[in-house]
């Protein structure tokens, strides 16, 4: 059973990253928005707790997908305004209008007040990529990329940090961080640590065992086999002595 | 008799007479720097602190180990070169230990909790040398008690020396409490060392590539506890075995025979022993739940197989039996009823909830100084001078008695009473001053002082009776 | 009352009944008999202490610290870093060395009968916070280096309090503390 629930989270063990970004400060970056005003992120982080993410609209991939998933959610969620979602465009050419359509909103359905919707400035545009580690690379006039969803704290601080499409229990844990449900502890363990005995959900907000539990489990493995090799080595004895085990009772 | 058993025992228990002497003084010394009454500074209390905490366990475990040998000794074969081995080791770790903390100024305390090594380390080859006397004394035990597993496994299967066929009513040979409860123990103290191996070379790996990796605290906190937890209380079972060999017979009782219940019972404490230690973590919050709970649930019931079992069979033995009491009977009955007030001390501070102001309060050494100091001590005592009762020159006076065993027991009782009202009066462990906030530290401290006086007092008796009793026979 | 006098309390009168049974068994000693009905007894004395142990596991278990104010929001977060040998106590989060000397040594304020939520950990070795007022410890968590623990707690009380390390970490262990204030 041990066996198995170790083995198990070995396999599913979560990406490693999310302790790169963890706490650390993003950037203050700026953005346009679609009245074509300049805007701080921190305008709104400063207010209350920001789910930010990237995208462009120009994206034939995974941009619409996500952000129609991430609406879903949200409507799922109801406590709509005590947060806002700010998707944010990484291209240059993009007018914040154009990403409305990304997320099911157009000029006869306009995105509610707790989304706000904008296209980077140049200057803090890498700076703010590299802090929320999202990667893109132009092929054919295009981008490749990766999406990143984070919840950023009042002080501007990474919450959360959930690289691709979140799952179910990443929702939960986005939602409980949110809604200040209790999660008794996290971890901001660096990687040159080779093995924990728990690994930390932040999906979840839960702890799983991993394989250095192996590690305390060991030594009471080894010691089970260590006395079934020693009673194997020692069969010979055993026959020998038989007929005097019964001094004892006389001693 | 075998003689070699007889001395090397000797050499065994005066040697471990005097180290307990030594690591006394340090540990008066140290009650003396919190009562301010010497000014030694933090850097000695500390390397005095670890000291004290090594040679005491160290010392404690081989007594009990030493007493296991003897009295298996009397059965069997027992091979000699594992007792040898192990005495070299322990000298020669001592030594080290003792270079590492008073020569190199290692101060991380006894069980040297990750990563402190690296930082409490005094000079640079302070956490090497350290670390190198833990594995030579590691590998010493851990081939002694091998070398008594063997033994036993010579004679019986593992599921007959665990007294199965006690349990089931299969025919069988006839297993003696003694055989049950040191197989039990040996079993436990060869995993608590082998973690101490694992722990060892994490950090010898770590010290190897430095910078470059990194152990998991949690994961070092858990072998960490997992050794310095099981060791400390397999080491009081060592005792126990000792104690159903001989206790019987000093009550002029017939010996103790294994039950269905007593085979039961330590069949359960060799796997309850191996989870209580989760207790050291309740204030890791990181530490999963369950694990809290187990470590809860097990340390509640630990004491029902083992000490329930001992304490009622100790008192039906004494109750109207019309023993004739030696300082070796007294020992052992009143290190029962120690133990037994130790260890409601131990589950107190086990229930999560008091753990939460109990934890590294002096409530903690309070509970294992006195199932240690006047529980597991008396044990090892008791044995030594059944032994020197046994085969000295001459039996104790009895007045010698009286007065050793008062000053043992008013000194221990206060000296650990100290340590209790410090842990209710939320007084810290393991400082070496005390801060306005906890003032009362200080005269507690020298209360304990004088208690710990009289303890040594009369252990500095006992030890140059012991000696002349003795000495002879090491030498005829 | 306070839970350690409690704790105390039961100690001495189990501490006084132990003795008093070990004594008065001693003194029988000098007596000769024999023990009456040892089966029934043993059996008795078992199922007592085996009641107790589950009777205090039932109720205890559910008092653990780990679910204090699962539920409730707490009114302000507090980030305490340890590192030999001070505490940094600050309203946001302290992960680097920088944050560290950014809030050392600055007092902080937390209202009095709101939930508190101290995120604790450590930037080296392991650290133990802990809470006392007028030298009564009221709470604790280790700082593990590592690890993020979070202890909700609710002041009843308004002045000062001593946060003292709770867990050896160095020679100048027992001089590492802090004060918070609570109004
Ligand atoms: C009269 C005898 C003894 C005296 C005066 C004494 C004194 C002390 C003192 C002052 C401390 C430090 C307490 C603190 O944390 O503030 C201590 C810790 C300790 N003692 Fe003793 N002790 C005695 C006997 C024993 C015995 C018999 C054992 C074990 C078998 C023992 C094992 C320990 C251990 C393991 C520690 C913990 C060290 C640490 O925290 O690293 N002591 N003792
Ligand atoms: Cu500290
Ligand atoms: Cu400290």
């Amino acid at each position: 059973m041990c066996w198995a629930a170790v083995l198990l989270s070995f396999l599913l063990g979560q990406n490693p990253n999310e302790m790169d970004y963890l706490l650390r400060k993003i950037p203050d970056a700026t953005f346009k928005t679609s009245d074509s005003s300049a805007m701080h992120i921190s305008s709104w982080y400063s207010k209350k707790p920001v789910l930010l993410t990237l995208a462009y609209g120009r994206c034939p991939g995974v941009c619409n997908p996500y952000l129609l998933q991430i609406r879903d959610q949200i409507s799922l969620l109801g406590s709509e305004k005590q947060f806002q979602v700010v998707v944010l465009s990484f291209d240059a050419e993009d007018q914040p209008k154009q990403l409305w359509r990304l997320a099911g909103f157009n000029e006869n359905s306009p995105p509610p007040a707790n989304w706000t919707f904008g296209v980077l400035e140049e200057d803090t545009r890498a700076s703010l990529l590299t802090s929320l580690g999202l990667k893109t690379q132009m092929v054919g006039g295009l981008y490749e990329h990766n999406t990143v969803l984070a919840l950023i704290g009042e002080d501007g601080s990474i919450l959360q940090w959930i690289e691709g499409l979140p799952g179910t229990a990443q929702w939960d844990r986005l939602f409980k961080e949110l809604t200040s449900e209790f999660v008794p502890v996290y971890s901001t363990l660096n990687n040159t640590v080779w093995t924990s005995c728990f690994q930390y959900d932040p999906a979840s907000g839960t702890w799983r065992m991993s394989w250095g539990l192996l590690m305390i489990l060991g030594p009471a493995l080894i010691t089970f086999f260590i006395i079934i090799i020693l009673q194997s080595i020692t069969r010979n004895d055993r026959t020998k002595n038989n007929s005097s085990i019964l001094i004892q009772n006389q001693l | 008799m075998k003689t070699f058993d007889k001395k090397f025992t000797l050499l065994w228990l005066i040697t471990i007479l005097i180290v307990f002497l030594v690591a006394i003084a340090f540990g008066i010394t140290m009650r003396m720097e919190q009562a301010e009454m010497v000014d030694v500074g933090p850097l000695n209390f500390y390397i005095l602190m670890t000291s004290h905490g090594l040679l005491m366990a160290g010392v404690w475990f081989v007594a009990g180990m030493a007493g296991i040998q003897y009295i298996l000794s009397r059965y069997f074969e027992v091979p000699r070169w594992g007792s040898v081995v192990a005495y070299a080791c322990t000298l020669a770790g001592v030594v080290v230990l003792l270079i590492s903390t008073f020569l190199t100024k290692f101060h991380a305390g006894w069980y040297f909790l990750y990563p402190l090594p690296f930082y409490a380390k005094g000079a640079d080859s302070g956490p090497v040398l350290f670390l190198i006397a833990i594995a030579i004394l590691g590998a010493g035990w851990l081939l002694w008690s091998l070398v008594l597993l063997v033994t036993i496994l010579r004679k019986y299967t593992v599921t007959q020396a665990l007294a199965w066929h006690h349990i089931t009513g299969r025919p069988g040979p006839a297993v003696s409490p003694f055989i049950l409860i040191s197989f039990v123990s040996l079993i436990g103290v060869t995993a608590c060392l082998l973690a101490a191996v694992v722990l060892v070379i994490l950090y010898f790996i770590e010290l190897a590539r430095s910078g470059t990796m990194s152990n998991d605290p949690l994961l070092m906190k858990n072998l960490t506890f997992f050794f310095g937890h099981t060791l400390v209380n397999e080491m009081l079972y060592l005792g126990l075995a000792v104690l159903y060999e001989l206790f019987p017979k000093m009550a002029g009782k017939p010996a103790y025979k294994t039950s269905w219940y007593v085979a039961i019972s330590w069949n359960a404490t060799l796997l309850i022993v191996l989870f209580a230690y989760f207790h050291h973590l309740y204030m890791d919050f990181a530490q999963p739940v369950a694990f809290q709970f187990i470590g809860q649930v097990m340390s509640w019931f630990a004491p029902l197989p083992a000490a329930c079992v001992t304490i009622f069979s100790v008192l039906t033995t004494v109750y109207r039996s019309n023993m004739k009491w030696s300082l070796a009977s007294l020992l052992y009955f009143f290190g029962v009823m120690f133990w037994a007030v130790g260890g409601v001390g131990a589950i107190l501070d086990a229930v999560i909830a008091n753990n939460l102001v109990l934890h590294n309060t002096q409530w903690v050494p309070a509970h294992f100084h006195t199932y240690n100091l006047l529980g597991n001590v008396f044990f090892s005592l008791a044995f030594a001078s059944w032994f020197a009762d046994e085969y000295g020159s001459e039996k104790m006076a009895p007045s010698m008695v009286k007065v050793i065993f008062s000053l043992l027991v008013i000194g221990g009782t206060g000296f650990v009473i100290a340590f209790y009202l410090g842990g209710a009066l939320s007084v810290p462990r393991r400082v070496d001053m005390y801060s306005e906030t906890v003032d009362e530290g200080i005269s507690l401290a020298k209360m304990a002082v004088v208690f710990a006086s009289l303890y040594l007092v009369g252990m500095i008796m006992y030890t140059v009776d012991f000696t002349k009793r003795c000495a002879g026979q090491l030498f005829s | 009352m306070i839970i350690q006098k409690e704790v105390f309390l039961v100690f001495s009168m189990m501490f006084i009944i132990i003795v008093t049974v070990f004594f008065l068994v001693f003194i029988s000693s000098k007596k000769i008999g024999e023990f009456q009905n040892l089966n029934r007894k043993r059996a008795i004395f078992f199922f007592i202490a085996f009641g107790t142990v589950l009777l205090v596991l039932g109720v205890s278990l559910p008092k653990s610290p780990y679910f204090l104010y699962a539920n409730d929001q707490p009114a302000q977060k507090v980030f305490v870093a340890a590192k030999q040998f001070s505490f940094s106590i600050s309203k946001y989060p302290i992960a680097t060395d920088d944050d560290f000397n950014m809030s050392a040594g600055a007092e902080i304020t937390v209202p009095i009968d709101e939930i508190i939520e101290f995120n604790v950990s450590s930037l080296d070795v392991n650290h133990g916070f802990s809470l006392y007022k007028d030298g009564v410890l009221q709470a604790q968590v280790q700082a593990m280096p590592g690890y993020v623990n979070r202890l909700r707690w609710r002041f009843s009380e308004s002045g000062t309090y001593d946060i003292l390390c709770l867990e050896y970490c160095g020679v100048a262990h027992a001089a590492m503390a802090a004060k918070l204030k609570v109004e």
